[in-house]
């Protein structure tokens, strides 16, 4: 129901284009050398390419911070906006046009600072959308600033003698709003992995939620140093209705069978661990979606205007 | 004609699916309504136009005429597109107008194949006046070959996208008078319907449209209706009486039809009579393939069905029918 | 209709059975009670038979600050002033002549305000006389005695014993006992009376229905058996269809006729009852109302829909409005259409929620870090807040820019009569155009001279493009460039100065050359051309200015200001009085139309601005004309 934008217009021509990963390249992305952001970029544009995703019809949104360059780079539509505020946008984009497949990608800092009122509520209104979650752990564009995410005791330019608090676990919180629907967990250095979640977070009909874990080389080298280089501080969750990576068999020893609809499970798993456990947490496509509640059938100007003055009448002298 | 009403829950699967179609109806017919605005040339009526676009907060304030040289963009369009905007706009309008009776055909005997191909011609119109509208903004529009997309725009020539965005159709009719094999043509392109049965009818109905593609759904009012309209493939659902065979047939419940048949309900005993042009041993042909359908489907293997009518009672209705069939199978030979 | 000034007709007075019927031209009246008594409802039921009458009508309400102040406080009192007459009416008027309150301790706030006429006729509830409360029985007897100091006349009224004949409890009878009073006395006609009931009533059971009826007539009889006054405003026959509304519900029947189709809002006083309306009907018009989480998300959500092709709209107060700065500086530099509605309240921070001001115009031009042009627009009436969201659609989509609508309390609660709008098919919105771009299209094709381009929606093929808060160029690129960033600051905000060339002069109300203009925007409209009307019968050289336009102004300004010894501006907003220690002519801070106009103008511009948190009397306004003009310049 969701494939016209409210008209008839342009259905009768049949679409025969196809896209390669090229025709979604944007100009070349400007991040550092070695950061992560470059291998989520490859990763959301082999989605795009496998999914065929009409660029004229795909929207990325984001906030402020290195990530939030993201849509520039991509050859779709999309909205660089202001700090924190990358999901009322893409809220808009999307009651108002619920035909255009939205994205939004967000930092640490963005999502789970300036923009957390946001996040709750944009996860309880499950609005269809793929919802990225770049995690360094660190403010990049403003040069080492604590984040939420920002390990305890991690130095930083404004908690220079070390973080003083445990950091915000981001699928935690998620996890524990009404209404979460799609809870996923991956890392840019496993780009196979990156690449079936996106599609399993792409595929799910309601606001799907990952926090892609990111390395900054430049501020944050060290956090994710040992979980990259090391497999066995890895455990993957494995399920047919999350992902199975089959090129990661014999890579990583530890996985263990997680069914994603469990959600008690899905929160004691992400309570913290010695392992870094990268998977799909939590599926459930049953979840109310507002942008559906909310769908109202358009109007003839003609009607309105009947509408209207039955409206008007109320008030008549 | 007007139909009766639905069933309520009926009603409320349906009305999501209509909604979105009228919705578009509306949304396009908007659409020529702007591209007429802009055929208006004369700087007259042009005025008049920005004029009452401003609103009377603009009255004494804004000198509409140095607004309108702001505002009006050139027009890409010829004055000849306009009685061909004109004529769709008008074909869309009605449809609007018909809301959801135009999605609802009443079948009282006659050519069913014929008759869902007329209401689906009819629908189709929508698509023809947006795609004439195009045409006329693209000032590719030719009355002798695209004139008659406005008259009727025959189900066959609906492309992938247009099918998939029509409404179902709704087929209210007698079950002595359907023959729904006869459907098969319209599922072989995408199409949604949904049959309103009234009175008695072929128990397994639907049995012979039961293919991997398509979503078949026999039952009454608090059928899975919601599922089948959701299905991105073909559909079709019957409601039919309460003695009929009640089942849903999804085809993404998986590969083998084990997975995708769901038995709900069989008939104990079908009455040996001729019913929408399918003789008795027809209809228990088709009882029989859907029985053999759903024996695969049920856990036992069919081998353990019993051989003759006279072993141990049944376990399961299917056992049950197949007993009973196998039973009266001598009696009914024609 | 032209409003003659009412008070110079000649009352007329005739002799009935029992009683005399006083004709007027024009009345004022209260309805003064405790919070959840219902004078409000009373009130403007009244204020709404008349109107359908066919008199001219303006409600304000009183508001207290609370949801639920404590009973019989001064500070508590809740209720409604009514200013009818036979001509048109623009404002609340000066003093009430009739009060009817339902205890005398809100009768007391409105004493000590100064807002009952010398000779008010007061109906005062009696029972607190012999409440079984000592304390009750003695603020009684010294609110009387406080009473006393004026020359009202005083009846008291046994409100609450006659309503327990009918109902139990007297709270939620007394409201419709006095409207009954007031129809009496006010010849109002019943009828009318009993069908604005059923209306209000209509989501209730009949019962209901029928015991405020018996109420009503109650009311009515009890009036007509004690009473020996009536008053007579003879109703004009309106010669075109009239409607009868309050501001935001105008609003809101203006958004849904513009063609608005999203009001993304967060609930904040007084701007919440736009929503309110919009939710019951919006939907049905295929159009949405959004509560956001927040201020800042409902400003993002229009933004959103508004880039996506939907004709978005938020609506706010001043808290609100600050915190969606932020979020009015990315529409500005996307070049995204939005309207902004600011129904205005006293300020600043929490302030003074439920009453009214006129302190967000600056902020409305000026409010956002880095330039930041936009367009801002004022309606003056409640007519204005109908039409002016056409207008500021038809704005916002010209020239991709944000528009301000600044409304106020007054105009937000206030009733009026007018022209029923004729609806235009051409107001409501189409659907955003999806076809294919042609190739070397940018989504910022400014046009050299005007900084106007046309708009892509995502859904156009090859338009493809990421909008961005950040300096960029027309390809939406970003660009840090030194020529870039002058070039496309000028181009922004050049789109003023291109809508200013489609403005015309606005229209002075009064002599062409005076001693005197007085300049006014938003609501205290009707206030101040009253005023200057009543001053030039008293043979005072002055003239009257409304500006609808705040951003940009209209042009002329300058050239209609030399025709004028003194030019003022009266504003409910603060500014210092030069009688004020450490106050000066040079660190003085003015009211914010008369910094607007200086700044621009360059004349010596006046101002005189109260924050009463009440709409201003005309007389009061003739008062500062007279004194103005007495302080030199009359020739």
């Amino acid at each position: 129901m969701s494939e016209n934008c409210g008209t008839l217009m342009g259905c009768g021509v049949e679409d025969e284009r196809s896209f390669s990963m090229d025709d979604y390249s944007g100009p070349l992305a400007r991040w550092c050398p070695g950061c992560g952001d470059h291998a989520v970029l490859a990763g959301v544009q082999r989605l795009l390419a496998k999914e065929q995703l009409k660029p004229e019809r795909t929207v990325f949104v984001s906030g402020i911070g290195c990530s939030s360059r993201f849509p520039h780079y991509v050859d779709t539509y999309g909205f660089h906006g202001i700090h924190g505020r990358a999901l009322p946008i893409a809220t808009g984009i999307k009651l108002a046009r619920p035909d255009l497949d939205v994205f939004a990608v967000m930092g640490d800092g963005d999502c789970c600072s300036i923009g957390a009122g946001h996040w709750i509520h944009a996860i309880r209104y499950n609005i269809n959308m793929t919802v990225l979650l770049l995690d360094n752990n660190i403010y990049g564009l403003t040069k080492k600033q604590t984040s939420p995410t920002t390990p305890q005791g991690f130095a930083s330019n404004t908690q220079p003698r070390g973080s003083f608090l445990p950091a915000l676990d981001p699928i935690q919180t998620t996890l524990g709003v009404t209404n979460a629907s799609f809870v996923a967990q991956t890392a840019d250095w496993v780009p196979s992995h990156l690449a079936q979640t996106l599609e399993a977070a792409h595929a799910h009909p309601g606001f799907a939620f990952v926090r892609i874990l990111q390395r900054c080389p430049v501020f944050t080298p060290t956090i994710f140093e040992e979980a990259a280089m090391n497999t066995d501080l890895t455990e993957l969750l494995e399920h047919e209705n999350g992902v199975t990576d089959e090129a990661l068999k014999g890579v990583y020893p530890h996985t263990l069978y997680h069914d994603p609809t469990d959600i008690q499970e899905a929160r004691r798993l992400a309570e913290s661990s010695s392992k870094v456990r990268l998977g799909v947490f939590y599926a459930d496509p049953g979840h109310a979606r507002y942008e559906e509640l909310r769908a109202v059938p358009k109007r003839t100007a003609e009607e309105k205007i009947a509408l209207l003055n039955a409206e008007i009448d109320r008030y008549a002298v | 004609m007007p139909s009766d009403p639905l069933p309520s829950a009926i009603q409320s699967a349906l009305a999501p699916h209509f909604d979105a179609f009228r919705s578009a109806v509306a949304g396009t017919s908007e659409q020529i309504r702007s591209s007429l605005a802009e055929l208006d040339s004369d700087v007259g009526s042009r005025l008049a136009r920005e004029e009452a676009g401003l609103g009377g907060f603009a009255d004494g304030c804004i000198d509409v005429e140095r607004f309108a040289a702001l505002a009006t963009g050139q027009s890409k369009l010829t004055a000849g597109a306009k009685p061909t905007l004109e004529a769709a706009q008008k074909v869309l309008m009605e449809i609007n107008q018909a809301g959801a009776e135009l999605n609802q055909l009443r079948f009282d005997g006659g050519d069913l194949l014929q008759e869902v191909h007329a209401a689906l011609a009819s629908v189709g119109r929508a698509f023809g006046a947006a795609r004439v509208a195009e045409l006329a903004r693209t000032g590719s529009f030719r009355k002798k070959e695209h004139g008659g997309l406005l008259k009727a725009y025959p189900y066959p020539q609906w492309n992938a996208r247009e099918r998939r965005l029509a409404p179902p159709l709704v087929i209210h009719c007698s079950g002595k008078d359907l023959h729904a094999g006869a459907l098969s043509l319209f599922l072989d392109g995408d199409a949604k319907l949904v049959l309103v049965v009234d009175g008695v009818c072929p128990p397994a109905l639907l049995a012979r449209l039961i293919s991997p593609g398509i979503f078949v759904v026999q039952g009454d009012e608090s059928a899975p209706l919601e599922a089948m309209l959701a299905w991105k493939g073909p559909g079709i659902a019957a409601l039919v009486h309460d003695q009929a065979a009640r089942f849903v047939h999804d085809p993404e419940g998986g590969a083998s039809i084990a997975e995708r048949l769901r038995l709900d309900f069989l008939p104990e005993a079908p009455k040996p009579r001729a019913l929408g042009g399918l003789s008795a041993g027809q209809q228990l042909e088709d009882l029989q393939h859907l029985t053999a359908l759903a024996g695969s489907a049920a856990a036992p293997a069919p081998a353990s069905i019993p051989a003759n009518g006279a072993a141990s009672a049944p376990a399961t209705p299917v056992d049950k029918l197949a007993a009973f069939l196998l039973a009266r199978a001598h009696l009914d030979q024609e | 209709m032209s409003s003659t000034p009412p008070e110079q007709a000649a009352p007329t007075l005739s002799q009935e059975a029992g009683h005399s019927v006083l004709t007027l031209p024009e009345h004022i009246l209260e309805v003064l009670s405790d919070s959840g008594e219902g004078a409000q409802k009373c009130g403007q039921s009244f204020g709404a038979v008349s109107a359908k009458m066919g008199n001219g009508a303006w409600t304000v309400e009183i508001i207290p600050a609370e949801i639920q102040p404590p009973p019989r406080t001064p500070d508590g009192a809740s209720g409604v002033r009514i200013r009818i007459g036979t001509q048109k009416i623009t404002n609340w008027g000066n003093r009430t002549k009739l009060a009817i309150a339902f205890n005398d301790q809100v009768l007391l706030s409105r004493h000590r305000l100064n807002a009952l006429a010398d000779d008010a006729i007061i109906l005062l509830d009696q029972a607190p006389e012999n409440h079984d409360n000592p304390q009750v029985r003695q603020e009684w007897i010294e609110a009387l005695e406080e009473l006393s100091s004026r020359n009202y006349r005083l009846i008291k009224v046994p409100l609450e014993e006659e309503c327990l004949k009918i109902v139990d409890n007297p709270r939620q009878g007394k409201n419709m006992f006095a409207l009954g009073m007031l129809s009496w006395v006010y010849l109002r006609d019943l009828e009318r009376v009993k069908e604005q009931i059923a209306h209000q009533f209509r989501h209730k059971a009949k019962a209901v229905y029928e015991r405020n009826v018996r109420l009503l007539e109650a009311g009515v009889s009890w009036a007509e058996q004690n009473l020996d006054f009536r008053f007579d405003i003879p109703t004009t026959t309106p010669d075109e269809d009239m409607v009868v509304m309050n501001g935001n519900t105008a609003l809101g029947l203006g958004a849904m006729a513009a063609g608005l189709e999203m009001c993304s809002m967060y609930p904040i006083t007084p701007a919440t009852s736009v929503s309110h309306f919009l939710s019951e009907s919006f939907d049905r018009l295929g159009g949405m109302v959004h509560q956001a989480e927040d201020e800042i998300a409902a400003i993002g959500v229009a933004l959103g829909a508004s880039f996506a092709g939907k004709v978005a709209f938020t609506v706010t107060s001043g808290p609100g409005l600050a915190l969606k700065t932020e979020f009015i500086g990315l529409a500005v530099m996307t070049e995204t259409p939005l309207v902004i509605v600011d129904v205005q309240r006293g300020g600043p921070s929490t302030g003074l929620p439920t009453k009214v001001e006129q302190s967000d115009l600056l902020a409305a031009v000026f409010g956002q870090p880095g330039d930041c042009p936009k367009v801002v627009l004022a309606p003056s009436t409640i007519e204005e807040c109908f039409h002016c969201m056409i207008t500021a659609r038809r704005i916002a989509e010209t020239f991709r820019c944000v528009v301000m609508v600044m409304s106020d309390a007054n105009l937000a609660t206030g009733q009026q009569p007018f022209k029923r709008p004729t609806l235009d098919p051409r107001w409501q919105s189409v659907q955003p155009d999806l076809s294919e771009v042609p190739v070397g299209t940018e989504p910022l094709q400014w046009d050299p001279e005007t900084g106007l381009s046309p708009r892509l929606i995502p859904g156009q093929p090859g338009g493809m493009f990421t909008a961005t808060g950040l300096a960029h160029n027309e390809g939406s690129h970003i660009r840090s460039d030194p020529e870039n960033n002058q070039r496309t600051m000028e181009l922004r905000s050049r789109k003023l100065a291109v809508l200013q060339s489609t403005l015309k002069p606005p229209v002075v109300v009064g002599p062409e050359h005076a001693d005197l203009l007085v300049v006014g925007w938003g609501s205290t409209r009707g206030a101040i051309e009253e005023a200057i009307e009543k001053g030039q019968q008293e043979g005072l050289s002055v003239a009257a200015l409304n500006l609808t336009f705040l951003s940009p102004l209209q042009p002329g300004l300058g050239e209609i200001f030399e025709n004028y010894k003194k030019v003022m501006t009266v504003e409910i907003n603060y500014s210092d009085e030069l009688d004020q220690p450490y106050i000066n002519a040079e660190n003085r801070r003015r009211g914010q139309l008369a910094w607007l106009l200086r700044a621009t103008t360059l004349v010596d511009v006046d101002c005189w601005t109260r924050v009463f948190g009440q709409p201003l009397c005309p007389g009061d306004i003739l008062d500062v004309i007279r004194g103005k003009l007495a302080a030199g310049g009359q020739s």
